[in-house]
């Protein structure tokens, strides 16, 4: 009897296990079809206008979920733009974020990618473009687009000279203070880097921790220090420093480190700050208890949520100026760094452009009025209901001379982790500011 | 069961889907990591060979080093410090205290539940403000004991060991306990008649017939250590400043986040190779008769 009960179940083991091979045997042969096959679909005559051609045009995206922010904006512009070109239709596939950016630097290998697809500046699109894959689209700007984009909404998308993509919002470094907090301990909101120090003296006097920021998820002290070493050196000397064109031994990084140890070393970050995580080194600030925050512009979502703490008491400021550096109050980190992009070897170039403009202007003003993003367009919307710390952002940055590419962006994969990492022992005081620039400055060898 | 076993259709028959499986997901992976790792490349494009550089680079990296360091201080405490435990508690519970079941079951729910609900768990208790463990120590008037426990490159490490080896007490419990319970009673009674104490029976009864599981316990703790990657990276993410680095988190940042996958491929082979050693090391340490 028990020998027959050990038989069967082996036996419904090993068919298992048989099964389990061939489902995944099924589940490899079923690789995504060729974007230009696919789209390679029989001219049938529309409606409004015979003579065009009925066109597919695949299109890859990031925003499928419908928890995303940016979700709505997404199908009501392919919608929109489907009904205003009916000759044209938008064949959707998404992927989430992370397994999106595998998935797109597969399909560039193999050559396979889609029409339209939706990508990153920078760094991240870098190899695409020196593979030939992504179609350079400057003859296309010339009919007056280039006028609606708003400054440096291009910056990231060129590469040599030339434009691979095209963007629609942005993000920038903010810093959010709880104005209520500063009033009711008389503290004056920092403009420049010495009334930061006061304020940091003021508040740890009162017994109130002045900021914060998660060691554990280190872009987050990317984000204080990107913006110190903005104020440092420019926006200029960053891009030309990062991109290998300079030194990090120059003054301007050295003060700007020598700037951040001493918010440390007086306390300005909670303690423990380095083994939290951002959600738990938020929570003060979204409860009201610690003052300031530097980070991106999609901070305005949490801070603006239903059930917030701290609702009506914050407003974003710009990180307060060094009087001996070089940056401006109207530099900025951050910028527009998500891009539609084209493939070069789509059959229908003048269709996917015209598409991805369409798309680009449309979802500015979308994402903008959902709360996702900052326009990079020159947008007119009603802007009583959006957001108002978004607004806020909008108005502190309608002025900007430029926006500098967050490190971590703008770096390549290994220098970020240097960076990074460095980064971090500075705040735990195991690098001095010099031993900070020395290691920065590996990253050219 | 002897006409199954003479039958080598059958034993072809249930050994060959495993064989496939095994061959796909275990061996394949393995060499094309260890043809990866004498590249160098960057994920995407195409790569350079570059022979065995990326191992001499292995060794002089300190953080490589400073990661393996932290992986044996893994291993150690689980082999001296989880492992008695878990053997104290089995001989205990085995033999025969009330609501026996009730504390098996007790010791093992930490096995059960998921690492990140585990990781989660303990990050509130070391939590620097609002922590019981600084609350317990603020209370008792220990002020100057309490810590940045997961914040601090002193304590870093040592508060990511404590849960990874709270976690696993129990399992190694359940694997003696069971142990114990199939050795035959007949020789506790004899034991028993002779009038041999608790100490003296498990110590010369007990234990010695236990080797077998020992050695189970023993593999299993050494290469779990070697392996830990899901804890700490809950905690800590192998920080702050590498305090906490363990050889796969490191591994995992090289591969992901560096983009240098014939370099984290590399890492990856010398876990394989630590771990088979060390395999090995132990089965020659404990020689057993019986097949276990």
């Amino acid at each position: 009897m028990k020998l027959k009960g050990v038989k069967i179940l082996s036996a419904l083991l090993g068919l298992s296990m048989i099964m389990g091979t061939m489902g995944c045997a099924a589940g490899t042969s079923n690789k995504p079809q060729p974007a230009n096959e696919a789209s390679s679909e029989k001219p049938a005559p529309s409606k409004d206008s015979a003579a065009k051609e009925q066109v597919t045009l695949n299109f890859w995206h990031i925003w499928g979920a419908e928890t995303d922010a940016s979700y709505a904006a997404v199908k009501k512009v392919i919608a929109d733009f489907e009904a205003e070109y009916p000759h044209i239709k938008i064949k959707e596939d998404t992927t989430e974020n992370e397994a999106y950016k595998t998935k797109i630097k597969a399909s560039a290998a193999a050559n396979e990618l889609p029409d339209v697809f939706s990508s990153w500046g920078g760094g991240f699109s870098k190899p695409f473009i020196e593979a030939d894959r992504v179609l350079a689209i400057d003859d296309y700007l010339n009919d007056g687009t280039k006028d609606k984009l708003v400054g440096g909404a291009l910056a990231n998308v060129t590469y040599d000279g030339k434009v691979y993509g095209m963007t629609f919002g942005l993000s920038c470094g903010a810093l959010f203070v709880n104005k209520e907090l500063f009033e009711a301990n008389n503290i004056k909101i920092p403009e420049t880097y010495a009334e930061l120090i006061d304020a940091v003296k003021a508040f740890k006097a009162a017994g109130i921790t002045p900021m914060t920021l998660s060691g554990k998820d280190v872009w987050t002290i990317a984000m204080y220090f990107d913006a110190m070493a903005l104020k440092a050196a420019g926006n200029d000397k960053i891009v030309s420093t990062l991109t290998k064109q300079g030194s990090f031994k120059d003054p301007e990084f050295l003060s700007a480190a020598s700037k951040f140890a001493e918010l440390v070393s007086l306390g300005a970050f909670p303690e423990g700050a380095a083994g939290l995580s951002k959600d738990e080194s938020d929570l003060p600030f979204l409860q009201g208890k610690i003052p300031m925050l530097f980070n991106g512009s999609w901070t305005a979502g949490s801070v603006y949520r239903e059930d917030s703490l701290v609702k009506d008491k914050i407003i974003p400021v710009g990180f307060p100026v060094f009087e001996d550096g070089k940056g401006t109050k109207n530099q900025f980190t951050g910028g527009a760094v998500d891009a539609i992009m084209v493939n070069a070897n789509t059959k229908y170039k003048e269709e996917a452009v015209l598409f991805q403009k369409y798309f680009c202007e449309n979802m500015a003003r979308e994402t903008y009025l959902a709360g996702a993003y900052l326009p990079a367009w020159k947008v007119e919307v009603d802007e009583s209901n959006i957001n108002p710390v978004t607004v806020a952002l909008a108005k502190l940055t309608s002025e900007s001379e430029s926006f500098t590419l967050w490190w971590d962006t703008l770096l390549e994969g290994q220098d970020t982790q240097v960076y990074l990492n460095t980064l971090q022992e500075l705040l735990l005081g195991g690098v001095t500011p010099e031993q900070f620039v020395d290691r920065l400055q590996t990253i050219y060898e | 069961m002897e006409r199954v076993w003479k039958d080598k259709k059958a034993i072809l028959f249930f050994l060959f889907p495993s064989f496939i499986i095994l061959t796909f997901i275990i061996i394949v992976p393995i060499i094309m990591s260890s043809y990866y790792s004498l590249l160098k490349w960057d994920g995407f494009g195409q790569g350079t060979f570059v022979g065995m550089n990326n191992y001499i680079k292995l060794f002089k990296d300190e953080a490589f080093i400073k990661s393996v360091k932290n992986t044996l201080v893994f291993a150690l405490t689980s082999v001296f410090i989880q492992l008695p435990i878990s053997l104290l508690l089995a001989l205990v519970i085995s033999t025969g205290v009330k609501f026996e079941r009730f504390f098996v079951t007790v010791f093992f729910i930490p096995v059960i539940i998921s690492t990140v609900v585990i990781g989660q768990l303990w990050m509130k208790i070391y939590h620097p403000e609002i922590g019981i463990l600084n609350m317990f120590l603020r209370s008792s008037g220990l002020d100057n004991l309490t810590r940045e426990w997961l914040g601090s490159k002193d304590t870093a490490l040592m508060a990511s060991v404590v849960p990874v080896l709270w976690q696993y007490i129990g399992y190694h419990m359940l694997l003696m306990y069971a142990g114990i319970k199939s050795i035959s009673a007949d020789i506790y009674e004899a034991a028993k008649i002779d009038g041999a104490s608790w100490l003296k029976t498990s110590a010369y009864i007990t234990i010695p017939m236990l080797k077998p599981i020992l050695k189970v316990s023993l593999t299993f703790a050494v290469v779990g250590a070697l392996k830990v990657f899901d804890l700490v990276f809950v905690l800590t993410r192998g920080g702050p400043g590498r305090a906490s680095e363990v050889t796969s988190t490191l591994m995992v940042e090289t591969i992901f986040k560096s983009n240098s996958y014939g370099y984290g491929s590399a890492m990856a082979v010398f876990i394989i190779i630590e771990c088979v050693v060390l395999y090995m090391l132990i089965g020659k340490l404990i020689k057993t008769d019986e097949v276990t």
